[in-house]
Parts: structure tokens; C-alpha cells; sequence
């Protein structure tokens, strides 16, 4: 093994100076844990005391820290990290024995429970005896090489270009090394068509511009462009590519409903405009800015650049492994969307070959919550098998999901903590986690510790206007109000979800029709798209359910959620049109799909439960349905409901599982034999902490030809758009961190 | 001690300090050279590279602050001396800043009611 | 007591001071105690390489941390321990404290503008929004502090407080100084330039070695600086029974040190257009209200 830390340790000899500074400093490890620190602490018993620290950022870190096997993608990131580190430094992996492009790493440890313990001696070794040595060379790993030689060409490309000058540079006063950046910039502003396309779309219209593809939008033509300033628009607009444009931001979700409901009118669903009039001002307020606020750029009107930034994947306030990619306009988020496909990898082989495997593959995939997971394909292939068609959970099962859940909340505690920058709720949420990790939990210290959250001072303030889910404009709720009060016997609060009964039509059961209509009234959804891509399994039903249809249930088995898409969509906009009337009439400029507000219907989890929606499917589960068991909501729909949601959950687990007794179980690992010939589906449901996971596979002749994971997470991704937009930066990282999103679960 | 000599001490700390950092940076420069990498240069973003440049025209969002912040930052510098001779001068110096406060005061109610305090 | 001996003992205590704040400010972040864990990650700084990061801008760069740690130990240079053991005893003390502060701010916009790097930036930023939203406060309650001492010297200051202290006599001073002053250290819940969960580090997440070591040393530094400047202007200084002057200083000011540490640990972080918000609707009017009820008393 290679431990002289040639890319690890500063070039030069040790002298004795040097040597006591090494053995001095070594004592300090500041780790930077890959993919996270979320991840590493399942792997801890206790939390990191003095041993060690973690590090925000790769520049004050001497310890990489690898945990677990990583995607092609991470591990390129991770050996970013590596370079920008200072040296001396030390590469941990907990795993895997070699990743390119990282080095070979200087410490190497088995991936179990408490490695740290064996981990850090190594690497303070390592530091002590290597900080300096002559045999250092420079790490020039080659995706990092190429990247940043791209950089530099492109940036003496766009200086010959030029011509986009006609922003004033405050700065012109640094020379030209940044002279460079600045035309790049320009260039960049260009062609990142973004939040603009609506409005640009409307301004067009204006400039008799013909735009074909997008004639599908003709039923928002008519709305406001009186305000939209072109003066201040001119320049930046020349020259774009319009089609280009809409191709890479729009096009999946306006191709959908233009095209294939032509003659339905979208209005009220995306209507996205709008939220800058409920917003910011106060009616009747005309002044500058309310004149100016439609502009394409800042809402305040003034013609400004915006950086390119990412958040994640190993940012210390969001989920390991989950990046953010964000335009800001200073520091208000104007775009802002999560990658996909950072962890990813395939099914391999071996799985496919041997379906009874599924369970520990899936577990193993999933390590944010992996009892749920195993525990889902078992189900799936225990339903397949047929010895139940419709297998449920035992009490030990429920229990051993509601533990889950605890930790998982926990650990989400932890992560949020640190994006809320309170030191004290992520140290208690780490302890609790741990505690309840190695079955020594206490149920009224976890209770004392979650009603100081509630008492925290200022929290509710600070969390209450983050991650709102952005709404409709006021009218529309007004327009709403009398519906919602309609359904308001159903405990939700519809209020800040008022505007939208439309799509429960897409639940697809035409003779429920009538009754989910009135049901859910408070369901919010936009993101029609969504459903494209992954039929769903209607998690609607944990919310029929919930107001005592039982009658529904049966529907689990049989609907499946590929035939009826067409028809899904159809109904869908049928209902919607019933209500025309309101969403039409405050049709201001309007249009933006992913603006409007709603909640998609696939949101699942602690996230719709804190929008008022009663979607669990634990309501489908007799083990809870026994049990008296309701599912926890909020009204409010913004960071703060969601955090009360989810401790509200913990403290009903814990309740749940007292009520259980010491019914706590063994994991159930009864090996399920897949016989070798015939072919059949397998299907489960769970409700996962992040909301419901639904599994669906075919076997045919004992291999597994098909399947497909419906889990919370791309739902929950799907609306980091909506919670962030045109928030403070802070805001929008507080908002995409209350979903919990699990970047294990949003990779295809 | 004279007020010059204060001032003169206040320029030594000064130059104290310039010393003690020009030494912490000559132990810094005898511990080795930054070895030259790629990627080492570029601010970390979590690990993501950002190898361009980030300087841009930045929309500071609370100019509207910033500005009210300038009249009454004029303001306040007339106030100290005003402070120190104020129970000497008595009620009339209290009449001649409220009044002075009074017009700054109903500026910031004006900015208020216009919706200036808030984020732009 | 000699000059020299008395300047010694206060120099130890300040670097005493300093360091217990390093070991309280590593309390507020791990919760634990760890009496050896500062010196460590002062040598851990001391081991490693100097990174500058690419096209920066060179002159900001430089003087950005030199500025900051400059402006600190002047501003504790002219605070009073006890009574004639002031290093520097300046006539526009008060006035000082408040124009050599403002530079903290400026020496943090200064640096992450010259990171060129868009989390440092923003941090940059974000410290100005900072400096806008306490300096009016702060600039308030001192003219009120000076009101009652008739004098910007600040061992004036104290003196007038021998009958009651300033926080009884001006309350509503003291609480908007106090809240101001952990703004001004930017200290959490008001960490926004620095912001871990949010910008990972923001203004000094790029400096690694000596310049990341005068920012952290020039940020104890800060601490211990305004919690003697609260000290000073009201909690009546080096007053107080049995211990000699410069030992009461002292204690007040570890005292009020681990209360801003405490405070910071168990509170969510402000956000930033709230601080602006806060300040410039409450806090503003509030401190015209404490300077119209000191002139009041005054001339009672």
C-alpha cells in the first residue's frame, strides 16, 4: 500500500520544526465526509467529540473521507474536492479500495459500524509521518485537467467575441485577468434563457415575432404585457434562440398539455406569474417596482447578472450527494433545480438474474433507509410468489419501519440544524439519532428535545415564509375559499392550497369522480409533467382512504397507473375546465408552467402531510388502522409545518411502538424462493419516512424483465423550483433542505 | 499624557500589527511552497469546479437600506459633538436635535409607508 | 503596582481572554469543552499551504485580513482595563469604537469580493447588509452613553456610571448594543457572512494558512473587543467590590463573551433582510427613543 501521501503531503523535508508542527497538527482532523456527513453518521455509534471535526468546505479539511462505494459522477466530484484541499492531506475510503480518478487512497478501512475508530489513528499517523516529504507531486487527475483547460479556452473564445457590452461593469477598475470572466459572463446571460421564457414569449408576441412552437400558448396572449418594460428588455433579448430555449426548459411540460389537450385552457395551474403580485405588494400599491415587476430579470426591474452556482453534492446544509444548480440574481434564487442521476448506477446482473436478491440490493442502494427498502421487496416479492396476493405489514414490520422513521427524521434533524445554523438542535438531533440508531432511545428525552424545537425562539418565524410553496395569486384563493370551506370537515386546511380541485379528476376513477372532487380539495399540483416519465401508482389513495374509503382499497392491486395515463391527463384538465371561470379571470401574464403553485399530486410524505394533505399509506395498513393510527398534518405548506410535521411523526413512532410492546421483532429475512419458470408482477406500497414508495417489477422465468421504483424523492425534487424561486438564498436552502429529499432515491 | 502622544501610539499599534503579520507570513514562507496543482485555485464550491471567474454586476438587494443608511449616517456625525455638550446647553439643546431627529425620523416613517423597508 | 507590571498582567489576561474565547466559540460549535482543541487548529493552520485562489484580486486579497486584525487591536487599544491602564486614551474614544468596527465589515467585503468565487461573494455581500443594518443602532446608543459622561473619553464613561450603571439607567441602550455587538462580531445567530450550513465558510471558506489564521485570530479577537466595549459602556467597567479594577473588567468581559457564544448556539441564524427589517423598523426608533429618554433624565 502505497502511504508515503505523494498527493497528500507538502513538498520538502522534514526537519525538526516541521516534524513537531506535524505531530502537533495531526491531533487535529478536520474531515470532509463524502457523499455527506448524513450518510457517515450511520456508519458512527456516537458522535465525533474531540477526535475529529467536519469541515463546510474542502479548504479546511486535511481528511477526505470516502464512505462507500461511489457513482462515476461523485467520485469526479470527490477527487475535485481532493485537489482543492490543502495539503497535508489524507484520503480515507471506507469501502471501495480504489476509485479513479481519485488516488489511491492513505488510509483504507472495511465499511462497518464505527470504522472511524480505526480510521482516524491511521490518518493522524499518516499526517504525522508524511506532512512533508520530497516525493509529493502534484494530483492532476485528468476529467479535472480537461475541465479547467476547457474553461480557458472557452474564456479566450468569448473574449474575442466581445460585443455583449453594453452592461456597465462596475469593476472595470481589475484589470484584464477578470476581463475575461466578464465577456464570458455576458455571453452566458445570453443564452440562460431561464425564468424569461414566459415573459419573453409574451414580448415576442408584442414584436410580431412568429414562434410556431410555441402556439400552444395562445390562450395567454391576451394577458398583461401592458407593464412589461421593453425598453429595458431590448438589448438583452436580442439575438436569443428562443426555440433553443424552450427546448431545454419548457418543452416537456408545455408540449404535454398544448399539445395533447388542445382546447382545454391551462390557466389556473399555470398561471406562475402571479406570486410576485401576492408576494411582494400590498394591493393598490403602484410604485417603480410594481410597475417594473414582471421583467424578465430581478423583480425590481434592474438589469443585473446572475451567477451560475451549485449547492451540493457535498454541501454540509443539504443531504449528502444532493446538488442544487441555481441562478442567482445576487442573492435571490431565480432558477434553481436538483441533478438527477448523481448516484446512479444500474441494476446489475446478478440481481437481475436472481430477483431473491432484490430486497438486499434495494437496501443497499437506498442506505438513508434501508429496513423500509428491504422490507418493500419483500412485500413485492412475497406478493408475487402469491401466497398473499395483497400482503400487509406485521406489527414487527410497522414497528421496525416506525424505528426507521425516527432515525430518519433524526438524521434529517441533524442536516437541517446545520442548515439553520443552530449548532445546539444538530449536536441533540446527532446524540438522539445515535441513541435510537443502537436501540437506546429515550422516548422522553427525544419528547423534551423535540418541544424545545417548538420553543425555539425565532425559528417559527424564520421557517414560516421559507419553502413556501408558492400559491396563487390572491384572487384566486378568494375564489377558492367558498370550495374549500366545502371540505373543510375533513380537518385539512385548505387555505393555502385553495386553488385547485381539477386534478383529482385525475385520479382516474370515474365513478369516484364526483366524490374525490370534493375529497381533496385542497391537493395542489402542477408539475403535470411529472407523470410522464413514471406512471404512478396512485398514491392518492392513502388520502381517499384517509377519509374512510375503504372501499378504495382494492384499487391498489388493480389499477396500475401506465394504462390510464392518457385518460389521467384527459380528466385532469376535464375537471379543470369546470372551473375556468376563476382562474381565468386574473389571467395576468401567467403561463408558466412549474410557477403554479400547486402541489403535484405524487408528493407523498412529511412534505404533503405538512400542506395539509392527508396522503399516507400506512392508512391502508390494518397493523395501523388497528391501532387507531392518523396521519400527522399541518397547514401551512412552508419549512416550519414540515419540521412540525416530522417531529409530530417521531413522537407518534415512539407512541406507536410503546403501544407494540416489546412485540419489536428481528428483521424478517425469510428467503423467498422465486420459482425458476412462468412469469408475474410483483407489487408493494410503503410509506418510507419521505413518503410512499411503491415497487412494481415483472419476472418472467425466474429473472427479473422489469421494474420500476416509484419513490418520493423525484417528487419532492420536482418542486424545489416552486419553494425556492425568487427567495433569499438562505431561504431557498432552508426550503430544499425541509423536504428531505434522499439524492439516493432521484436517480434513473 | 498629551492627545499627540495617543495618536502616535495609535499609529505604532498600527505598525505593530503589519510587523506581527509580516512575521506569521515569514514562518508561513519557511514551512515550504504551495505545490502547484490543478484545481487547487478554484474557490470551492461544494465539489463542484466553478473555473470561471464569479465577479459580476451583483444585484445587492437592500439598496433601498443602503441609501437610507447613508442620510442617516450624515446625521449622526453631528450628533457627537451635540452629545458631549448636551447638559451644558441644557433644554435647548434637546429642542434643537429633536426637531433635527424629528424631520430625519418622519423620513424613515415616509420610506416605511412607501414599502421601502423590505427586501428589493 | 508598577505601570509595567500592571501593562503585563493586562496583556496576559487579554491573551487569557482571547483564548478562552477560542475555547468557548469551539464549545458554541461542538458543544463540547476542549481546552487543548484551539491551540491544535491554530498549528493545523500554521502546517498548511497558503492557496490563493485563481485571479483574485491581488490588491484585496493582501490587505482584506491585515485590515481586519488591524482594526480590532486598535479598537481594544483604546478600551480601558482600569482606570489609567488604557494603552491609548483617546479623545473621540466612543467615536472610535464605532468608525474602527465599521471596518470589520469593510475587511470582510474586501475579501470575498477578492476570493472571486460566488459563496465568498455573496458572504461579502451579505456583511455589508450587516454593517447597514446595526451601525445606525449602535451609532445611537453610544451618542446616548456619551450624553450622560459629557465626554467621549471612555474612562469617562465609566466614571459616570458610578452611581448606576448604564444598562439600569439606559436599558433599551444596552439591550440594542448587545444584540448589535454579536452583529458586529458576526456571530451567530448573526454568522451571515460566514454562514456554515448555508455558504460552507462564505467570506473566509477559501483562505487556508496565515490569512484564514488572521481572520480567525482577528474574529477572537472581536469578540473579546465588544464584549469589553459592552463592558465599558455599561456595566460600569473596572467597578465592582474586593477585586482590584482590572480583574473586574476582566471577568465582566469573559462573562459577556460565553453569553454571546451561549446565544448564538441555541438560536436559528437570522436571515438577512429580517436583520435589515428589524433594525431599521424597531431598532432605530428604538435607540431615538433611549437617546430622547437619557436627554430627559439628564436634564431632570
Amino acid at each position: 500500500m502505497e502511504t508515503t501521501m505523494r498527493y497528500g503531503a507538502r513538498k520538502g523535508t522534514m526537519n525538526f520544526w516541521r516534524r513537531w508542527l506535524a505531530k502537533a497538527a495531526s491531533q487535529e482532523l478536520v474531515i470532509f465526509p463524502v457523499p455527506g456527513a448524513d450518510l457517515l453518521r450511520m456508519y458512527q455509534s456516537e458522535p465525533l467529540h474531540r477526535e475529529a471535526q467536519l469541515a463546510d468546505s474542502p479548504k479546511e479539511a486535511n481528511v477526505l473521507l470516502v464512505v462507500g462505494d461511489l457513482s462515476a459522477e461523485l467520485t469526479e466530484r470527490a477527487a475535485t474536492v481532493y485537489a482543492q484541499m490543502p495539503r497535508p492531506r489524507v484520503l480515507v475510503m471506507a469501502g471501495p479500495e480504489y476509485l479513479d480518478p481519485l488516488p489511491h487512497p492513505d488510509v483504507h478501512v472495511a465499511l462497518e459500524k464505527d470504522f472511524l475508530d480505526t480510521a482516524m489513528p491511521a490518518a493522524r499517523e499518516c499526517l504525522r509521518r508524511y506532512s512533508w516529504t520530497e516525493e509529493a507531486e502534484p494530483y492532476r487527475p485528468e476529467p479535472l485537467v480537461s475541465k479547467i483547460e476547457e474553461a480557458g479556452q472557452q474564456q479566450g473564445h468569448m473574449h474575442g467575441h466581445g460585443g455583449h457590452g453594453s452592461h456597465d461593469h462596475g469593476h472595470e477598475g481589475h484589470k484584464d485577468s477578470e476581463h475575461t470572466g466578464d465577456e464570458h459572463r455576458h455571453e452566458e446571460h445570453n443564452h440562460s434563457g431561464l425564468q424569461h421564457d414566459e415573459t419573453d414569449k409574451h414580448k415576442h408576441d408584442h414584436q410580431a415575432h412568429q414562434h410556431d412552437s410555441h402556439s400552444e400558448h395562445e390562450g395567454h396572449r391576451h394577458h398583461d404585457h401592458g407593464e412589461h418594460d421593453h425598453g429595458h428588455e431590448g438589448h438583452q433579448h436580442k439575438g436569443h434562440n428562443h426555440g433553443e430555449e424552450h427546448q431545454e426548459d419548457d418543452h416537456s411540460q408545455h408540449e404535454e398539455h398544448g399539445h395533447s389537450h388542445e382546447g382545454h385552457d391551462h390557466g389556473g395551474p399555470q398561471h406562475g406569474d402571479h406570486e410576485h403580485d401576492g408576494h411582494d405588494h400590498g394591493p393598490g400599491f403602484m410604485s417603480m417596482i410594481a410597475m417594473t415587476k414582471d421583467l424578465p430579470r430581478s423583480p425590481d426591474g434592474l438589469p443585473m447578472e446572475w451567477s451560475d452556482v451549485q449547492f451540493g453534492p457535498f454541501h454540509p446544509g443539504l443531504p449528502g450527494g444532493l446538488r442544487l444548480s441555481m441562478k442567482l440574481d445576487g442573492d435571490t434564487v431565480v432558477k434553481a433545480e436538483a441533478s438527477q442521476g448523481l448516484l446512479g448506477h444500474n441494476l446489475p446482473a446478478s440481481v437481475l438474474n436472481d430477483p431473491a436478491s432484490l430486497p438486499e440490493y434495494l437496501a443497499a442502494a437506498h442506505p438513508m433507509a434501508p429496513v423500509t427498502y428491504r422490507l418493500l421487496a419483500q412485500k413485492a416479492l412475497v406478493n408475487f410468489s402469491g401466497k398473499t396476493p395483497n400482503s400487509t405489514l406485521t406489527l414487527s414490520e410497522a414497528v421496525l419501519l416506525e424505528k426507521e422513521r425516527i432515525t430518519s427524521h433524526l438524521n434529517w434533524l441533524a442536516v437541517f440544524g446545520t442548515a439553520l445554523g443552530s449548532q445546539w438542535m444538530r449536536d441533540q438531533a446527532v446524540k438522539h439519532y445515535h441513541r435510537f440508531q443502537d436501540e437506546a432511545g429515550d422516548a422522553s428525552r427525544l419528547s423534551e428535545f423535540i418541544g424545545r424545537i417548538k420553543k425555539m425562539p425565532y425559528l417559527k418565524l424564520k421557517l414560516s415564509t421559507a419553502g413556501k410553496h408558492r400559491v396563487e395569486m390572491e384572487d384566486h384563493n378568494q375564489g377558492h375559499e367558498h370550495e374549500a370551506h366545502d371540505h373543510s370537515g375533513h380537518g385539512h386546511n385548505h387555505g393555502d392550497h385553495a386553488g385547485d380541485e381539477h386534478h383529482h379528476a385525475g385520479h382516474s376513477h370515474e365513478e369516484h369522480k364526483e366524490h374525490e372532487h370534493h375529497e381533496h380539495g385542497g391537493y395542489d399540483h402542477s408539475k403535470h409533467s411529472g407523470h410522464d416519465h413514471s406512471d404512478h401508482e396512485y398514491s392518492g389513495h392513502g388520502g381517499n382512504e384517509g377519509h374512510g374509503h375503504e372501499d378504495h382499497s382494492h384499487q391498489q392491486g388493480s389499477h396500475s397507473g401506465h394504462e390510464e395515463h392518457d385518460e389521467h391527463h384527459h380528466h385532469e384538465h376535464g375537471g379543470h375546465a369546470g372551473h375556468e371561470g376563476h382562474d381565468h379571470c386574473h389571467g395576468s401574464g401567467g403561463g408558466k408552467d412549474q410557477d403554479s403553485g400547486q402541489l403535484p399530486e405524487d408528493m407523498t410524505g412529511p412534505a404533503a402531510r405538512a400542506a395539509g394533505i392527508e396522503k399516507d399509506h400506512r392508512l391502508e395498513e390494518p397493523v395501523y388502522q388497528q391501532a387507531g393510527w392518523t396521519p400527522v398534518t399541518a397547514a401551512g405548506n412552508n419549512a416550519w409545518s414540515r419540521l412540525m410535521v416530522r417531529l409530530d411523526e417521531m413522537e407518534q413512532s415512539l407512541r406507536f411502538i410503546a403501544r407494540a410492546g416489546n412485540d419489536s421483532g428481528g428483521a424478517s429475512s425469510q428467503k423467498i424462493d422465486i420459482p425458476s419458470t412462468g412469469m408475474g408482477n410483483g407489487i408493494a406500497h410503503i410509506e418510507s419516512p419521505r413518503g410512499t414508495v411503491s415497487l412494481k417489477f415483472h419476472i418472467h422465468e425466474g429473472k427479473l424483465a422489469h421494474m420500476q421504483l416509484n419513490t418520493p424523492s423525484e417528487a419532492l425534487a420536482g418542486i424545489i423550483q416552486h419553494v425556492t424561486e425568487q427567495h433569499e438564498l438562505a431561504d431557498a436552502l432552508t426550503a430544499a433542505a425541509s423536504l428531505d429529499i434522499s439524492p439516493w432515491e432521484i436517480h434513473h | 499624557m498629551a492627545p499627540l502622544t495617543q495618536y502616535l501610539l495609535l499609529l505604532g499599534m498600527g505598525i505593530t500589527t503589519a510587523g506581527l503579520v509580516w512575521m506569521l507570513y515569514l514562518i508561513k514562507q519557511s514551512l515550504g511552497q504551495t505545490l502547484d496543482e490543478p484545481g487547487k485555485d478554484i474557490p470551492a464550491e461544494s465539489g463542484n469546479l466553478a473555473p470561471k471567474p464569479a465577479w459580476l454586476r451583483y444585484h445587492v438587494h437592500y439598496y433601498g437600506y443602503a441609501l437610507l443608511f447613508l442620510a442617516f449616517d450624515m446625521e449622526m456625525a453631528y450628533m457627537y459633538p451635540w452629545a458631549v455638550v448636551y447638559r451644558e446647553v441644557g433644554i435647548l439643546a434637546l429642542l434643537d436635535m429633536g426637531v433635527f431627529l424629528m424631520i430625519l425620523f418622519l423620513g424613515l416613517i415616509y420610506t416605511w409607508t412607501q414599502l421601502g423597508l423590505k427586501r428589493q | 503596582m508598577t505601570p509595567f507590571l500592571n501593562g503585563f498582567i493586562i496583556t496576559l489576561l487579554f491573551l487569557s481572554g482571547v483564548y478562552a474565547a477560542a475555547v468557548m466559540e469551539r464549545w458554541s460549535v461542538t458543544g463540547h469543552v476542549n481546552w487543548g482543541g484551539p491551540v491544535r487548529s491554530f498549528l493545523l493552520l500554521f502546517a498548511r499551504e497558503e492557496i490563493k485562489t485563481r485571479k483574485h484580486d491581488k490588491v484585496f486579497f493582501e490587505t482584506a485580513p491585515i485590515l481586519f486584525i488591524g482594526v480590532i487591536l486598535l479598537t481594544i487599544s483604546i478600551l480601558p482595563f482600569a482606570p489609567g491602564s488604557v494603552i491609548i486614551d483617546l479623545g473621540t474614544g466612543a467615536l472610535f469604537i464605532n468608525a474602527a468596527l465599521v471596518y470589520v465589515m469593510v475587511a470582510l467585503l474586501m475579501m470575498g469580493w477578492a476570493i472571486n468565487g460566488v459563496y465568498a461573494m455573496i458572504g461579502g455581500w451579505r456583511a455589508i447588509a450587516q454593517l447597514i443594518a446595526y451601525s445606525m443602532p449602535v451609532v445611537m446608543v453610544l451618542t446616548a452613553t456619551v450624553m450622560r459622561a459629557e465626554s467621549m473619553f471612555l474612562t469617562d464613561i465609566v466614571e459616570s456610571q458610578k452611581g448606576l450603571w448604564n444598562i439600569l439607567y439606559q436599558p433599551v441602550g444596552f439591550i440594542l448594543f448587545y444584540i448589535s455587538a454579536l452583529a458586529i462580531a458576526f456571530l451567530p445567530p448573526f454568522d451571515l457572512p460566514t454562514a456554515g450550513g448555508e455558504l460552507a465558510g462564505g467570506v473566509w471558506a477559501d483562505l487556508t494558512g496565515a490569512r484564514k489564521l488572521l481572520f480567525r485570530l482577528g474574529r477572537l479577537t472581536l469578540v473579546f473587543t465588544v464584549s469589553a466595549a459592552v463592558v465599558v459602556l455599561y456595566l460600569g467597567g473596572w467597578m465592582g467590590p474586593w477585586l482590584p479594577d482590572f480583574v473586574w473588567t476582566f471577568l465582566k468581559t469573559l462573562l459577556v463573551a460565553a453569553s454571546f457564544f451561549a446565544v448564538g448556539r441555541f438560536m436559528p441564524r437570522i436571515r438577512h433582510d429580517h436583520l435589515l427589517e428589524y433594525n431599521w423598523k424597531y431598532g432605530v426608533p428604538l435607540a431615538l427613543y433611549n437617546i430622547f429618554q437619557v436627554g430627559v433624565v439628564l436634564l431632570l
